[in-house]
């Protein structure tokens, strides 16, 4: 269940204000430590450092009471959101283990058709070994044939033969008719004849019925002796086609068989097809099923991820005000100590007190300038003058100055050289600039304002000069070691040194 | 005296991990976050301190005057614009340096010290 969006808008707006709160306290401390850096602006510097921490923990406040009451509103819906995941985690947990059951079962089916559709191809290439050859179906095919014609000829010849074998028989019967009859009448002739003798006529009847009984004989021979060929002839294609019939019936067998065996593999084919079939649509539809859970899980994460978003609002907001309190508490520390440095180090140059072991053509050139005549006049007018300005207001100035300026190579603090600028003046006064500063200036350009200790002698650097001179026009020391700090420790001592140094080294923004 | 010498040697270059590692030996030495091989050479630990904690918080902060050495192969850096007791480690610094390589120095006005230092490092200071 995703938040509603009123309620992201809410969360957005909460957000935005801690991270306005935080960014706010955050440039508040910066300020503080930038004043820290900036003596001469450290009050105003400090006022803004607290006005941005005022504002900050206005901010912070804001965004918290608004993240607390979102949080407040959203949780309920929340709850509500992790319960409906727990119970989609559930449903997808028992999704899954269906959906790999399926894919499992799946892989199995496809691996047994994979088998199945191997051992059909085995079977049908014995089938197709096992078939008939053409050339013993052709010599089946005309041994049948001959079968055939042999058969019809036996079959003429049996009839041939049975219809003599009936002839004679019908002769047989006649002959012994005959015989009977003669018998009868030789019987009775006898009898008779030893009364009345009749035989010649009797032996002739006999005689005839004797001698178509041998003539129906010899007919019968070339009948019987056609049949009896043509009977070898027919056993001989029998039992040739006979041996033919076994190796065929053997082939038929075994291509009955495999076509049974293949059949066997379709069917189990179509079976695992179904299967197959059946399975993939399962996994279809627990595909189906597994995204619009994926897409519950993921609205659930989002749920989770914009609670836990939530419930780092507060925490935040409460940072945002924690670094407000440390800007605004720092800022107070530090404008205390700017203004105590600052305030005893502006009395410390007014009066003379700021410097320190200096040499007796320094003591002497610092009283000279301090008397306001001509002696480094020009150091007093250039100290105000070139006061907050930019790198090239400063240029533009010095180039409406009397002295040219001098060029010389020196060292950089970014690498390699920068070329130095020198204006000297008849008053004693020397204005440097070097364009990349040095190492306290951050890269930007510097330029100091300095007074030699005798006007009439060339500047040969730092040996020859008094001092330095400040913003205001007032003399300040060259160095720390010329510096007479009235702090003992950290961090006054250093804030007291570096912005003494600050007032006399400006760089340029 | 210079505010700040430049140190080149006069061939080859410097072993940087060892020059850092003599530098960071000096006083109460804090290594520059803003900055690797650069060392701000303190000579009280409490500002020492309080400045390796404003430097972290913000690294584009000024840098304090007191003795900065910053080293690099080809040049190695001696801001010493300080009060006298960092400057004594800025010297020491120096006096080693000059002992275990043939340098040329020069000053931030430009002058070319490598006769003086050649001489006696005191006519450095």
């Amino acid at each position: 269940m995703g938040l509603d969006q009123l309620q992201r808008s809410a969360l957005e707006n909460a957000q935005a204000a801690a991270t306005k709160a935080k960014a706010d306290a955050d440039k508040a401390k910066n300020d503080a430590h930038a004043a820290l850096n900036n003596p001469l602006q450290a009050r105003p510097a400090a006022k803004a450092a607290f006005a941005a921490a005022d504002a900050a923990e206005t901010a912070a406040d804001e965004a918290k009471k608004r993240a607390v009451q979102y949080a407040d509103e959203l949780e309920a819906s929340i709850k509500d959101a992790k319960s409906a995941a727990a119970r989609a985690l559930r449903a997808q947990i028992n999704t899954e283990v269906d959906f790999e059951s399926s894919e499992k079962q799946l892989r199995q089916k496809t691996g047994d058709l994979e088998r199945a559709q191997e051992r059909a191809r085995d079977t049908a290439k014995k089938a197709t070994d096992a078939a008939l050859p053409p050339s013993m179906a052709d010599k089946l095919t005309r041994l049948l044939r001959e079968e055939a014609e042999l058969t019809s000829k036996r079959d003429e010849a049996d009839k041939a033969y049975k219809a003599a074998v009936a002839e004679i028989k019908q002769a047989q019967d006649t002959f012994d008719l005959e015989t009977k009859a003669a018998d009868e009448t030789v019987r009775c002739k006898q009898g008779a004849l030893s009364k009345y003798w009749y035989g010649p006529t009797v032996t002739d009847k006999e005689k005839d019925a004797k001698s178509a009984l041998e003539k129906a004989a010899e007919a019968l021979k070339v009948p019987d002796e056609t049949f009896q060929q043509l009977q070898r002839d027919l056993d001989r294609a029998v039992a040739e086609r006979q041996k033919y019939q076994l190796g065929i019936d053997a082939r038929l067998k075994l291509k009955s068989e495999a076509e049974k065996e293949a059949r066997k593999a379709a069917d189990a084919l179509d079976d695992l097809n179904r299967d197959i079939k059946t399975a993939t649509a399962d996994v279809s539809t627990l595909g189906t099923k597994l995204t619009g859970i994926k897409a519950m899980r993921a609205n659930r994460d989002q749920d989770l991820a914009d609670l836990q978003k939530l419930q780092g609002l507060p925490q935040d907001a409460t940072d945002s005000l924690q670094a407000a309190t440390e800007a605004r508490q720092k800022a107070m520390e530090l404008c205390d100590a700017q203004n105590l440095v600052a305030e005893r180090l502006d009395a410390d140059i007014d009066s003379g007190a700021v410097f320190n072991n200096l040499t007796a053509e320094q003591t002497r050139a610092l009283k000279g300038f301090n008397r306001g005549g001509a002696f480094g006049e020009n150091a007093r007018r250039l100290g105000p003058a070139l006061n907050n300005m930019t790198e090239a207001q400063f240029l533009q100035k010095m180039a409406t100055e009397t002295p040219v300026a001098k060029t010389k190579n020196v060292g950089s603090p970014l690498g390699g050289q920068q070329v130095m600028q020198k204006w000297e003046y008849d008053d004693g006064t020397v204005v440097r600039y070097k364009p990349d500063g040095d190492d306290h200036s951050g890269g930007l350009a510097t330029y100091s304002v300095e007074v030699k200790t005798n006007k009439a002698k060339a500047d040969v650097g730092l040996g020859g000069i008094g001092f330095k001179v400040d913003p205001k026009g007032r003399a300040v020391p060259l160095g720390p070691g010329d510096v007479n700090n009235p702090f003992p420790g950290a961090p006054n001592r250093g804030a007291y040194r570096d912005q003494v140094m600050q007032l006399g080294h400006r760089s340029l923004a | 005296m210079a505010e700040i010498l430049f140190l080149e040697p006069r061939s080859g270059a410097f072993d940087v991990a060892e020059v850092s590692r003599f530098a960071a030996g000096l006083g109460h030495a804090v290594e520059d976050a803003a900055r690797r091989n650069r060392f701000a050479i303190f000579a009280d630990p409490a500002e020492a301190s309080h400045f390796a904690a404003a430097r972290a918080a913000d690294l584009k902060g000024q840098l304090p005057y007191v003795c900065l050495i910053t080293v690099e192969p080809e040049r190695v850096t001696v801001s010493q614009l300080c009060e006298a007791a960092e400057l004594a480690f800025a010297k020491q610094f120096v006096k080693w340096l000059l002992s275990r390589y043939r340098c040329s120095v020069s000053d931030d006005g430009g002058d070319d010290l490598t006769e003086a230092a050649a001489r006696s490092v005191d006519e450095l200071y």
